[in-house]
């Protein structure tokens, strides 16, 4: 399963308020009030155990947040970085 | 599990304790009666280091870790009977400097933190509205960003140290944005233009503590000022609201640590039908579940703390310290005016005022209502 499916389907499944809401990889989760700020932190957590990484406070931004794709680049950027850090 | 504190910590709580008992209860009975700040307390606050204590020295804090900010806010609470000079320092370093700590960029920090730090300006925050409480981010207040810079409108409503606050973090969404994903920061200085404190609001505890309504009528703030990326604001009142719902509620644990040696001393000392009042079981229960009520609260409280010095999300653990600390600190407070009888409906035995005080902890920080759905919602449901 691609990291946009993981993503989305967990979204579909714990998060979204409108169940009937069409969810595409652009679909502007917040602006759209398909997620709340509850939401944002258990997305968080579910980001930093699924995919390994660390999201700080600052970073539950609709920048990273807003999307699903938003929210695969974002934790493409933080592995990239930490791979960066090992290296 | 080790729950010791090292000798360092044991005596920094001593002397916190000192400084409290001898400099920060001056006058307090009728202080709350005139619903008084005390200048001089908060001013002996910040030299002894309180409202810089958990922020870098680079900022000129004193750069302890959390539990020992924990700790001392237990300390302050045992000693210190102004429960309202313990808000005003509490809303001012967990909702006004900490989210600056964490969104901010580093012209911002060294402009605003070194002040904060040693108290010479105090600050809060501006979230609730007179029509948005719980349902914070629905609020209405405006930011139109022109010329390079935001043009705010709306009130905000409950704001503690609004009076004397030289800065505040206000949320606002921006024009024309939708849902939370338009919602900003902004640092508000008193100075700028479209600034205004409303009358100030008269409350039933926490009287030392000022609260106002503030107003922003073509509010101009400039871009420098705006905290963490557009779109940020939930982010930064989410940060900030984690820290207060614990760490706020960390003096209720010492002033219910006292609560409770008063009782004891009463319940051994005062004497009805030839016997100590402690020897009646309605009287030793309540003294029992007294204690039981400190050392939960305490455990939640350290857990929380334990889980944020390991770097830890504790979500969760802020909403169940928050919930269960409130509520014990009222349960507390009735008990405490119950063992006392009528000496302890006086405003000489200060019992009354605690328990006064006590209610807003079940209310300010998000309510126990909306911490019981937090917790729901983090468990699943």
């Amino acid at each position: 399963m691609s990291m946009n499916d993981q993503i989305r389907e967990f979204i579909q499944r714990e998060l979204v308020i409108d169940a009937g809401a069409p969810l595409h990889d652009d679909t502007r989760l917040l602006e759209e009030s398909l997620i709340d700020s509850m939401g944002i932190f258990k997305l968080a957590s579910f980001l930093e155990e699924q995919f390994g990484i660390e999201v700080h406070d600052r970073e539950m931004i609709p920048d990273h947040f807003g999307s699903v794709q938003s929210l695969v680049s974002f934790v493409e950027s933080k592995r990239r970085g930490a791979k960066g850090t090992t290296a | 599990m080790d729950f010791s504190w090292s000798p360092e910590q044991i005596e920094l709580k001593r002397a916190v304790e000192e400084f409290a008992r001898n400099e920060l209860n001056d006058a307090i009975i009728e202080r709350d009666h005139r619903g008084e700040f005390s200048a001089k307390a908060w001013a002996a606050c910040a030299r002894f280091g309180i409202q810089g204590l958990p922020f870098p020295a680079e900022y000129g804090g004193g750069g302890s870790d959390i539990l020992t900010t924990i700790l001392v806010m237990e300390a302050l609470g045992y000693a210190c009977r102004d429960n309202g000079l313990l808000f005003a320092i509490n809303a001012h370093m967990w909702s006004g400097a900490l989210p600056l700590l964490v969104f901010g960029t580093e012209s911002q920090k060294r402009r605003h933190l070194p002040p904060m730090c040693n108290g010479e300006i105090i600050s809060g925050n501006g979230s609730t509205e007179p029509d948005s409480g719980s349902d914070v981010f629905a609020m209405r207040t405006t930011a139109e960003k022109r010329d390079g810079r935001y043009v705010l409108n709306g009130s905000k409503m409950f704001v503690t140290n609004a009076s004397m606050a030289g800065l505040l973090i206000v949320y606002a969404r921006l024009a024309g944005s939708r849902g939370i994903a338009g919602l900003c920061a902004f640092l508000v200085e008193k100075s700028f233009p479209g600034f205004g404190i409303g009358k100030e609001i008269e409350k039933m505890g926490l009287r030392t503590s000022p609260m106002s309504e503030v107003i922003l009528q073509d509010c101009e703030v400039p871009e420098a000022n705006r905290l963490g990326p557009e779109g940020a604001g939930m982010a930064v009142f989410n940060c900030s609201m984690e820290w207060e719902r614990a760490c706020i509620l960390a003096s209720n644990i010492g002033t219910m640590e006292r609560q409770l040696e008063s009782c004891v001393s009463y319940a051994r000392s005062r004497r009805q039908f030839g016997k100590p009042i402690g020897s009646f079981q309605s009287v030793s229960n309540r003294i029992a579940d007294m204690k039981v009520r400190i050392e939960t609260g305490r455990m939640l409280l350290y857990k929380f703390g334990w889980l944020v010095h390991h770097g830890h999300k504790a979500h969760l653990e802020a909403a169940l310290s928050k919930l269960y600390i409130s509520e014990a600190f009222v349960s507390s407070c009735l008990d405490a005016v119950q063992i006392h009888g009528g000496y302890g409906y006086t405003t000489e035995f200060e019992h009354e005022r605690m328990l006064r005080d006590s209610v807003a902890g079940r209310i300010f920080s998000g309510t126990n209502e909306i911490q019981k759905n937090i917790i729901a919602r983090l468990l699943g449901l």
